[in-house]
């Protein structure tokens, strides 16, 4: 063969190489591949040069670790770093050893939050105007993030950087975490290399639905020393152990977001004992006490005013004596929930301090996605009774809680328990109101403490640069010289809303960045502007949900009333100037009106369009299912409303004399509904939120070998009594009369399961036997909705 | 649903009972099995009445050649083979099952790809321990049977404590009535392989074989057509390249319809071959992977002066009968043909797929970049390829340790039964163990108990001289020497492809028989840090 026509050949495949597009200075992501173009690759090995190219270095020799730890539902006044009342020892060293921020804000609810943090942008640009089971469908609000917007995860993985969340998720739309997906919007999908924790709002922390990466993984069910947040500890160790193994020059990006302290409050008793009496003069008094040392140490400015209480909200005085010990309890569990968890974190920093990698790891340390929970209304074992509106007393609860084990059984795996909103309140001091309000900073300001011993310096003066959690993202891109990309994944990028506050690291008192910042969650809504904010509060009381629903159908967002704030001179939003100054109320309005519009805000209040209009929720387009006993971990909210809405089981099993265990079960210790056997009698029992059970069980232990098993409910309407009769092989054994039903969710993050009962436990009767696999076989199970 | 079992790849590991009956079925050896085979395919329609079959090549062994004390082992390890290949069919049919119980089988388009390429000769000689080969150590079967037989005999091959892979002569076998194995892309018996298409719904079962010429890349196609996808031009905005496969769907319902597919090239490792019109020009390269240790004159080997064959496939389905003497025109043309497609494939150089092998640059091998390593805490699961190559190079591994009284467990292990290296503690005494692929182990022990308390344990290997040469192995406590040892060969490339790294404790297959019954063998003190490195030689 003739070599110049060889050659001809190569030099036309070398040119056709170079004809693809170069960026190099990341505008565009990923990066463009290497060239070989060292190599050369004539016909012949002994012609031919092999050399690899040296991977591009994209970030500097000593980029730093970054690790964000984000505590859920925890407001400004609970550590005592920041002049609350829980022990923070973690929170007080990283602050020593680096800077405090007192003027940090969130967007007043979980997955909004989480996603303007990880993205840069407002949460309803990113389609995250409210939680992902909320989620209607306007372009703010469909609850799902969108690829236009990159993470802080994509973007720094393209650079280089070894990348891994760890816990709370609740950024993937509802309707897909079930283990066939689509998975593109579980964490990994969002540039996460390693993802281990939940997908939902909030879980058990003794029985968690988990998740790794894309699959669901069980807690162990026998370690009664088990708890969630210390499991996540020991993964992210292990996963640091990892990186320093497989690829110690890269360095990593962690976001540890535990479910802590989010309802339930499930935590040791022994932590919560720590807290004995601590807070048995109640709120009010803890609001006195917090507020005055907050200015003793400077974490609020000089005169800052402790706000009143809410009128509608209960005054410590007015709780009968007979609840008081409830409610007390209830604060000790959330006051050890905290210190649980910040000693966590500290876990995890002591663990980078024996690696040595420490000194050049960036923590930002976000006390709270949101200001501390009021959802918890009057005090609840069951803390879905309030998202589902159902009607109870303390009384009612309390006689429930008697019979699990009283006082004691608060915090355990047997109750979803969680405080009164006057506890929520009370760790929001000095501010007004609590999470889920946007107006005011009981919902929106959280502590954060930077540091980062290689590069800052530790400062105790106090930062008090108006600063939101879009701004984390800018600062870290600012911080690695990284330009935002205009393309990620050849989706094109959105504008970034934050701001780096990269400057305040090393000068106190640095100019502010982010000088016009909206808010908005369920129609309360603030904007802020150059030391001023105005606020409507909107129509929601989120302490009290059934006074809430009259109030929102009348509520017209046009006509709201606002409130006036110079913050300048009022730190905690206790001086309204809206009747003194109504032209810059008026300024500010309209201009939240085109801020609003531009970050698909619009219509006001639309994360409220499901409680007026329940029926258009998010859902599966399933009518009838067939599952078998590999169904497991099948996520509440993408299952069959079994008892919410009529519907027909079918049942073909096995069983030998005597067996038991569960055939199947939805919801869990909190509520819910299960079938099982016991000793051969087959058993139905409809737990309704703790406080009433209602149960059918056979009169005859059921034959040994194959039956055909119906469970037929009929339920009037949601929220309606109905009723459910089960028959054996035809025959009726037993009915249960409903007397009254779960309208929305038993639960947030347990699960319908078959021939099994994971997660925790729906029948208390098994709790000690769980997760109770049926003895027998199960060929299928077949639902049908009415 | 993609799914993709690793049988039959080696190692061959099923159930006994599975390789039990094939008992005796393979008696009369490779040669015969072709005669059978060839007459069975050609009554049965699946290849033309005038197919060939081929020649076995000079190279490879005659049955009656192999020594009557060996036959035994031999025929075992075809019997095994044939009991995983059974053993993996039956559970394809379970998965085909369960979609048929729940009634999806009507519309489910299956796609039965009987094997990614030909059957394997990379067990060469047939052996107990199959990454012997490509690590290039040379062994005599009487090495294997005598270690077989401490493992529990012929019994014993199948079973987790073999890497067995049985002898390329019935890899030959298996690819009847073709030329040579997988690793061949010159000849059918590496690149000719039978599919099952179905799909009640829209494809008539019809017993006629389609012959229409088609390779691997065509599923694509057919199943963009089959689902009326358009095949994307940007997918998340990287710019697609050609789709170079044809749809099939065409001969689904007419098995005599004339094939659409008019050129396809064929390379690996420089043995090539390119398809046009019903012709295919060859070129076997300069290896037969049947033949161990390296290919003489592989360094003077050209692919400009390498030997090609031609073949006119309309008239002969095997490869039998050789026209480049005859036809000198036509084989340029396919040979500048190849020449293009391997440079619009990108394909060159030719041969490339050897140049990292021992034949060529083994220095410029995929490996960790990584020289050092510090645990901080005990790792598990660290992938043998991204683990420190601890019984190639020379390395110093240093380990804080709390030894409990009567301390026992793994400190660290690497890779697997079939080939590995561990150091433990067995009762008190460290011990350390070289098992060279099973065929040779080179084992340390203390000659006292460790103290108890906290200790520092350090192994260090130094290569006598070359890479896969002798290494001194000397175990050291609170730095004092303790034991010392020669590993009389060392490995060159890796003893495992999917085995692990473990400190504390030994997960899959245990490297040692010490401890096989124990397994994992968990540490029953605490391992602190521990730190690995290599030395500068």
């Amino acid at each position: 063969m003739n070599r110049c026509k060889l050659l001809a050949i190569c030099l036309f495949v070398n040119l056709s190489a170079m004809t693809m597009a170069q960026t190099q200075d990341g505008s565009v992501l990923p990066f463009p591949p290497t060239p070989l173009s060292e190599s050369v690759a004539t016909p012949r090995l002994q012609d031919a040069k092999m050399k690899w190219p040296t991977p591009p270095q994209r970030l500097a020799k000593d980029a730093p670790n970054i690790l964000i730890v984000l505590l859920d539902d925890v407001g400004f006044g609970v550590a005592e770093t920041f002049g609350g009342e829980v022990h923070t020892p973690t929170l007080t060293k990283l602050a020593n050893e680096g800077l405090r921020y007192n003027a940090f804000h969130t967007t007043a609810i979980c997955s909004p939050t989480r996603a303007a943090l990880l993205t840069g942008r407002n949460h309803t640009r990113v389609g995250s105007g409210t939680i992902a089971e909320r989620a209607v469908a306007f372009d703010g609000y469909t609850g799902v993030m969108p690829k236009e917007a990159a993470t802080i995860a994509e973007v720094l993985r393209h650079y280089g950087y070894a990348t891994s969340a760890f816990g709370k998720w609740h950024n993937t739309p509802a309707t897909e975490t079930t283990s066939i997906g689509p998975k593109d919007r579980w964490p990994n999908g969002y540039g996460f290399d390693y993802f281990y924790g939940f997908l939902a709002g909030e879980t058990s922390q003794w029985e968690p639905r988990l998740v790794e990466n894309y699959n669901t993984v069980e807690p162990p069910h026998d370690d009664p020393k088990y708890h969630l947040t210390e499991d996540m500890v020991n993964k992210a160790l292990s996963w640091i152990d990892d990186r320093q193994a497989y690829a110690p020059d890269r360095p990593f990006l962690m976001y540890w977001a535990p479910g802590a302290a989010h309802g339930p409050h499930h935590i040791f008793p022994e932590w919560a004992d720590k807290y004995k009496g601590k807070f048995d003069d109640g709120w009010d008094a803890y609001r006195e006490r917090v507020h005055q040392r907050q200015l003793e140490m400077g974490i609020i400015p000089p005169g800052t005013k402790l706000t009143p209480r809410d009128e509608t909200m209960a005054a410590w005085a007015d709780i009968p004596e007979n609840q008081r010990a409830f409610q007390r309890r209830g604060m000790e569990l959330f006051a050890g929930f905290v210190e649980h968890t910040d000693v966590q974190v500290g876990r995890i920093v002591d663990g980078l301090e024996q690696r040595g990698l420490r000194e050049n790891t960036l923590i930002l340390y976000i006390v709270g996605d949101n200001g501390s929970s009021s959802e918890g209304q009057q005090g609840s074992i069951s803390e879905l009774l309030a998202q589902n509106n159902i009607p109870n007393t303390v009384d009612q609860q309390l006689a429930a809680l008697e019979k699990l084990g009283g006082l004691p059984v608060l915090g355990s795996p047997k109750t979803d328990n969680m405080y009164h909103a006057g506890w929520a309140w009370a760790g929001c001091t000095p501010f007004k109101s609590t999470k889920l309000v946007a107006a005011h900073f009981g919902g929106t300001r959280n502590p954060l403490v930077v540091s980062w011993p290689k590069r800052i310096q530790p400062d105790a003066t106090m930062r008090s640069q108006f600063t939101h959690c879009v701004d984390i993202a800018p600062t870290i891109y600012d911080l690695l010289h990284i330009t935002p990309p205009k393309s990620v994944n050849g989706h094109q990028q959105m504008q970034i809303d934050g701001h780096s506050f990269a400057a305040t690291f090393g000068q106190a008192d640095a100019p502010a960045t982010n000088t016009e910042q909206f808010f908005d969650n369920n129609g309360s809504r603030a904007i802020y502007k150059d030391g001023w904010m105005a606020c409507a509060f909107g129509p929601f009381y989120p302490w009290n949900t059934p006074a809430s629903l009259p109030r929102l159908a009348k509520w017209d967002s046009a006509t709201d009333e606002w409130e006036l704030y110079d913050l300048k001179k009022d730190f905690s939003q206790s001086n309204n100037l809206a009747e003194s100054n109504p032209a810059k109320l008026a300024e500010l309005q309209k201009e939240f009106l085109v801020l609003a519009e531009d970050n698909h805000a619009f219509p006001i209040g639309a994360g409220n369009w499901l409680r007026l209009r329940p029926q258009d929720r998010v859902s599966t387009p399933y009518r009838s299912w067939t599952f078998t006993e590999s169904t497991r971990r099948m996520p509440e909210f993408t299952a069959p409303g079994l008892g919410r809405e009529s519907n027909v089981v079918e049942i073909d099993m096995e069983c030998g004399a005597d067996a038991s265990g569960v055939l199947y079960a939805l919801g869990g210790s909190g509520g819910g509904l299960t079938l099982y056997m016991d000793q051969g009698r087959l058993i139905y029992l409809y737990n309704m939120m703790i406080i009433e059970q209602y149960e059918a069980r056979s009169a005859q232990p059921l034959t040994a070998g194959k039956h055909k098993i119906v469970v037929d409910t009929a339920i009037g309407g949601p929220g309606k009594e109905g009723t459910a009769v089960i028959t054996v092989d035809g025959k009726e054994i037993g009915k249960a009369e409903l007397k009254r039903t779960v309208p929305a969710a038993f639960t947030a993050s347990e699960s319908f399961d078959v021939g099994v009962d994971l997660g925790s436990t729906v029948a208390e009767a098994y709790a000690e036997r769980r997760p109770f696999k049926f003895e027998g076989s199960i060929e299928k199970v077949t639902v049908a909705l009415k | 649903m993609y799914w993709a079992p690793g049988a039959s790849h080696g190692p061959h590991q099923v159930m006994k009972e599975w390789a039990d009956k094939y008992k005796g079925k393979f008696d009369d050896g490779w040669d015969k099995y072709r005669e059978r085979v060839f007459a069975n395919a050609k009554a049965k329609g699946w290849i033309p009445q005038n197919a060939q079959l081929t020649p076995r090549p000079t190279s490879m062994a005659a049955w009656d050649s192999i020594p009557e004390a060996e036959k035994p082992f031999q025929r075992r390890l075809m019997e095994v083979f044939a009991g995983f290949t059974e053993h993996a069919d039956f559970n394809a049919g379970r998965v085909i099952d369960e979609i048929e119980r729940q009634g999806k089988l009507d519309n489910t388009l299956i796609f039965y790809i009987w094997g990614d390429n030909g059957s394997s000769a990379e067990g060469l000689y047939g052996t107990i321990s199959e990454q012997l080969s490509q690590n290039g150590i040379p062994t005599q079967i009487s090495q294997h049977l005598e270690a077989l037989e401490e493992l529990g005999g012929l019994d014993a091959l199948g079973g987790p404590k073999t890497d067995n892979m049985y002898h390329a002569g019935w890899a030959w076998a298996g690819s009847t009535p073709y030329k040579s194995t997988k690793l061949v892309g010159a000849h059918f018996g590496g690149t000719r392989q039978p599919m099952a298409v179905s799909w009640p719904k829209r494809i008539k079962a019809d017993p006629t074989a389609r012959p229409q010429f088609h390779h691997v890349i065509d599923i694509v196609p057919t199943i963009y057509e089959l689902t009326q996808i358009t095949p994307p031009k940007v997918v998340n905005g990287f710019q697609q390249d050609s789709i170079d496969g044809v749809s099939m769907v065409y001969a689904l319902g007419d098995a005599k319809a004339p094939g659409t597919r008019k050129t396809q090239f064929f390379d690996i490792m420089a043995s090539r071959g390119i398809y046009h019109d019903g012709w295919f020009a060859s070129a076997p390269g300069p290896r037969e992977p049947w033949v161990g240790g390296l290919p003489k004159g592989i360094k003077e080997w050209s692919p400009l002066t390498d030997k090609w064959e031609l073949y006119n496939l309309e008239e002969d389905w095997s490869q039998a009968n050789d026209l480049a003497a005859t036809n000198p025109t036509k084989l340029e043309e396919m040979k500048l043909l190849f020449l293009l497609e391997s440079t619009k494939n990108k394909n060159l150089p030719i041969g490339g797929g050897l140049w990292s092998t021992a034949m060529f640059h083994p220095e410029d091998a995929p490996a960790s970049t990584l020289t050092e390593w510090t645990f901080d805490s005990p790792i598990t699961r660290m992938p043998e390829s991204a683990a420190p190559k601890l019984g190639k190079q020379d390395s110093l591994v240093s380990m804080e340790v709390d030894v409990p009284e009567n301390a026992n467990g793994v400190l660290y292990a690497l890779a697997g039964f079939s080939g590995g290296i561990t150091c433990y503690v067995k009762d008190g005494f460290l011990c350390y163990e070289f098992n060279l692929f099973e065929i040779q182990r080179t084992k340390l022990k203390s000659s006292d108990k460790l103290p108890t308390g906290k200790v520092k344990i350090e192994v260090e290997s130094k290569l006598v001289g070359k890479i896969g040469g002798p290494m001194d192995v000397t175990l050291k406590v609170n730095g004092k020497d303790v034991a010392q040892g020669r590993v009389p060969a060392a490995m060159s490339l890796h003893f495992t492809s999917n085995a692990t790294f473990d400190i504390g404790t030994d997960l899959d297959s245990p490297v040692s028989l010490d401890y096989y019954d124990q397994a994992p063998f968990t540490f029953n003190g605490t391992i602190g840090t521990t730190t690995v490195k290599y030395l500068k030689r």
